[in-house]
């Protein structure tokens, strides 16, 4: 099956390279490689970009079997503070089974 | 066995990286406060899950109030070298909602169940172990 990308095709890039590229946008990365932290992508490779993260995931389901790992990241467009995420979940009160 | 977290550069949440079903990296937020594990659907979306078959509807307590979240199985879900099968979670479209954030969801404390952590918030390491019952 081929996919409608804008990448033409996925290459190994460093994390800095694909922040300079993509500001704003969600980047979905192959075989991500994670400083000591655990955390901070290094490098991995770039599989695909768009400001839509949901189009990404229905784009690509089922086709990345040719990456062991993957993962999205968001590209904040440098300049811009971290918005606050008022989703802060605590205590599940009730939960009823379908 | 202990795995290093990232603490955020902004808020000093503690931010660690998880697997979904083997293939799907996800960075959370270690929540103490959460009762259960709570992630973006979008996530679940990639890795092949159908979201308009949730398992049940929970009524969580956040920030802003009670909001409904959607219940879903992962078949396979690991962190700090934990693998759980069958982990029932809660799911919200963070999208949906406008939340572009660094992590993906939330670890909450149903994950620790049987377990002996400790945070240690000099080095960045978590120390797990399991407790033999």
């Amino acid at each position: 099956m081929i996919i409608q990308t804008s990448i033409a095709e996925p290459k190994e890039l460093s994390m800095a390279e694909i922040k300079a590229d993509y500001p704003g946008e969600w980047v979905l990365i192959g075989n991500p490689v994670r400083d000591e932290n655990g955390v901070d992508i290094v490098l991995g490779i770039l599989i695909d970009h768009s400001r839509d993260k949901r189009e990404l995931a229905y784009r690509w389901r089922g086709n990345l079997a040719a990456y062991d790992k993957y993962t999205f990241k968001y590209i904040r467009e440098p300049g811009t503070v971290r918005q606050y995420n008022r989703f802060i979940p605590f205590v599940t009160r009730h939960t009823r089974m379908l | 066995m202990s795995f290093p977290f990232k603490r955020g550069s902004e808020d000093g949440m503690i931010l660690v990286e998880v697997l979904l079903d083997s293939h799907t990296e996800m960075i959370v937020m270690l929540h103490t406060g959460a009762s259960v594990s709570t992630f973006d659907s979008t996530e679940l979306i990639v890795a092949g899950y159908d979201l308009s078959q949730p398992i049940g509807i929970a009524e969580v307590e956040t920030a802003i109030g009670i909001l409904q979240v959607e219940v879903f199985e992962l078949h396979e879900f690991t962190a700090f070298g934990i693998t759980k099968h069958n982990y029932r979670i809660q799911v919200y479209d963070f999208l949906a909602h406008g939340i572009l954030s660094e992590y993906q969801g939330m670890l909450g404390m149903d994950f620790f169940e049987g377990t002996k952590f400790c945070i240690d918030t000099v080095r960045n390491q978590i120390s797990i172990e399991p407790i033999l019952a």
